[in-house]
């Protein structure tokens, strides 16, 4: 906690020399956002990689006011909502329509970035819907609060909770329904 | 399984090749800025500090402290601090490269003129200049516009019309040429502005302030003139930087009045999309004009043969002797480009060459327009050579008008040209 406000406090001050440290502190947390909400490696590689080149060139001009790893989060998000914008107008497909992918169990992706064990998980997540995922994984994992992602999604604070109690719902259905195959 | 624990503890396995990669920007980037010698003493002494145990804790205590303060004074974690405006207007002076989409509506008599609507994509380049694409809603190219630093030069293609238009640029000065977000900077900076608040556009928090100036993009060299605009400018309250602007205009330039039978139009735009410190490919400015498109002119255009001499003349002492390849003008600002560069590459002499050069192509353009047999051999024709055709054109059934390559002028029979052609 310490340590995130000084690398913030030293960031908003310029210095050039703490990138690295912001790098390989939040580089982690972020590839696993944008992987959650993407699921596709490459895409998130340039998500995560785009945001970073943005927090480099911005550092000395840009002011952050609340913490680090909550605004980074925040940033992943909105690249992804723009690169899915950007998908959609040649799909023809709205951000609310934008369907879950089907999950296949021989899918080598789940395995080699989450680990077998979680593998199970990651699936039934990717089962989601997209505003479903987000939610829960701003909140839980990047850590949130739900009035942050309400003014984000520019939605009620009962609809961001209802997204996320749908959420987990879902995924304890579809463990269930995994566990009793 | 416990479903919250997983997500909170989730962590994939990353790329070790993409995170070196990563970092070896950083790195760079870092070794870039390294001007800042302080940065590097202040480290390595971090890490001596950090190793004795006695100060470190001291080290801890003033820095809990130094952190507060810095915390308080400058603003930082919990302060309601909003936008500062004038510092939006250094961020917009400063940026390096840019672009941004634009959605444009055209109205006149209340209606709009679908015809008119298009999709805008700007691109800025504080080392090549501006490019802008407009295309309407079926995705057809209706204007393009370049305004080019180095040549000097604005030229505006209707693709509609296959022509083009050209401006010459007062002085290759980037301060002088502002143009939509550029304009800003002065009412932004000197308080001409009236706040909107903040809201939420597409989830973003933004805050906003109306710019309602009637010299607002009088000293532009945006190809059209407006009446009177307002416009607002949605800044985001995380990074100070302009998220969207809408733009409330009235033109009574006969560029868009034609198409409304004279009357004034109402112009509104939406700018969104911005992409801030990209980088930008010197392609993305290279002019790409088809070569049947014909220059725009002003009535008062001379089409002389006497000024279009006078302007080989002076390209060929621009450049030792040599013609310019083309009397496209489109063609001669390329080439002006590559073969005239001084030590900053700053392109006056160009921008020279280019101004002497439009008589001659306008002159060109005359003859092909009233089908006289014109050709011009410029790529192989030097000032040097002597009795070769630089230029040639029917004025009757068997005469012929030559300038050579000394641009020595006589009139020929069509046989005597046959010769002359005949030995080049």
């Amino acid at each position: 906690m310490f340590e995130e406000k000084l690398l913030l406090w030293k960031y908003n001050q310029g210095r050039k020399d703490i990138l690295w440290r912001i790098y390989e502190k939040y580089k982690d947390g972020m590839m696993t956002l944008a992987f959650t909400l993407l699921y596709d490696k490459n895409s998130a590689e340039d998500v995560v990689h785009d945001v970073f080149m943005t927090i480099i060139g911005s550092c000395g001009r840009l002011q952050i006011k609340e913490d680090l790893k909550g605004y980074l989060a925040v940033c992943v998000v909105n690249r992804v909502r723009n690169r899915n914008k950007a998908d959609k107008r040649h799909q023809s497909a709205s951000l609310e329509q934008v369907v879950p992918m089907s999950a296949d169990s021989n899918r080598p992706d789940f395995s080699a970035m989450f680990g077998e064990q979680s593998q199970r998980l990651a699936e039934a997540l990717s089962q989601l819907p997209y505003q479903q995922r987000e939610v829960l994984f701003l909140h839980l994992y990047s850590g949130l609060k739900f009035k942050t992602i309400a003014g984000l999604e520019e939605q009620s604070v009962n609809t961001i909770m209802g997204r996320y109690r749908y959420g987990l719902d879902k995924l304890r259905l579809l463990l269930s329904d995994e566990a009793k195959k | 399984m416990n479903i919250k624990r997983w997500i909170k503890n989730a962590k994939i396995k990353t790329n070790p090749h993409v995170n070196q990669v990563v970092l070896n920007n950083l790195l760079n980037t870092l070794d870039k800025s390294k001007s800042e010698h302080s940065a590097d003493v202040q480290l390595s002494v971090w890490r001596i500090i950090m190793s004795s145990k006695i100060t470190k804790f001291a080290v801890a205590a003033i820095i809990i402290i130094a952190v507060y303060v810095g915390i308080n004074q400058f603003g930082g974690l919990f302060s309601d601090a909003g936008v500062v405006w004038a510092e939006v207007a250094d961020k917009i002076d400063l940026m390096p490269a840019f672009t941004h989409r634009s959605k444009r509506i055209i109205i006149c008599d209340g209606k709009e003129i679908p015809s008119l609507t298009s999709d805008v994509v700007t691109y800025y380049s504080p080392e090549y200049g501006i490019r802008e694409d407009a295309r309407n809603q079926s995705g057809r190219l209706i204007h393009q516009v370049y305004i080019l630093w180095r040549e000097g030069l604005s030229v505006t293609i209707q693709p509609a019309l296959r022509q083009y238009k050209t401006v010459e640029l007062a002085a290759p000065d980037v301060e002088q040429f502002r143009i939509t977000l550029k304009q800003l900077i002065q009412p932004l900076r000197s308080g001409q502005y009236t706040e909107l608040g903040s809201k939420i556009i597409d989830g973003v928090e933004v805050e906003g302030v109306e710019i309602s100036d009637p010299c607002l993009f009088a000293g532009s060299i945006y190809p059209i003139k407006f009446d009177s605009v307002v416009i607002r400018l949605w800044v985001d309250v995380r990074t100070s930087l302009p998220f969207r602007a809408d733009a409330d205009s009235v033109t009574s330039d006969k560029y868009i009045t034609v198409f409304t039978g004279g009357k004034p139009a109402e112009v509104k735009a939406v700018m969104d999309e911005f992409q801030w410190d990209v980088q930008l490919d010197q392609g993305i400015f290279e002019l790409n004009v088809p070569d049947d498109f014909t220059l725009m002119t002003d009535e008062t255009d001379s089409r002389d043969e006497g000024k279009a001499v006078l302007g080989l003349q002076n390209f060929a002492q621009l450049t030792g002797g040599k013609y310019p390849g083309s009397l496209n003008l489109i063609a001669v600002i390329k080439e002006s480009h590559e073969r005239i560069k001084n030590a900053d590459g700053i392109n006056i002499a160009g921008c020279k060459a280019i101004k002497a050069l439009r008589p001659a192509c306008l002159f060109y353009g005359e003859l092909v327009k009233q089908n006289k047999d014109v050709v011009y051999n410029g790529s192989a024709v030097t000032a040097e050579d002597t009795d070769a055709v630089l230029m040639r054109w029917k004025i009757a059934d068997n005469e012929y008008r030559v300038i050579f390559s000394d641009l020595a002028a006589e009139n020929v029979s069509a046989e005597r040209l046959a010769e002359l052609e005949k030995r080049q």
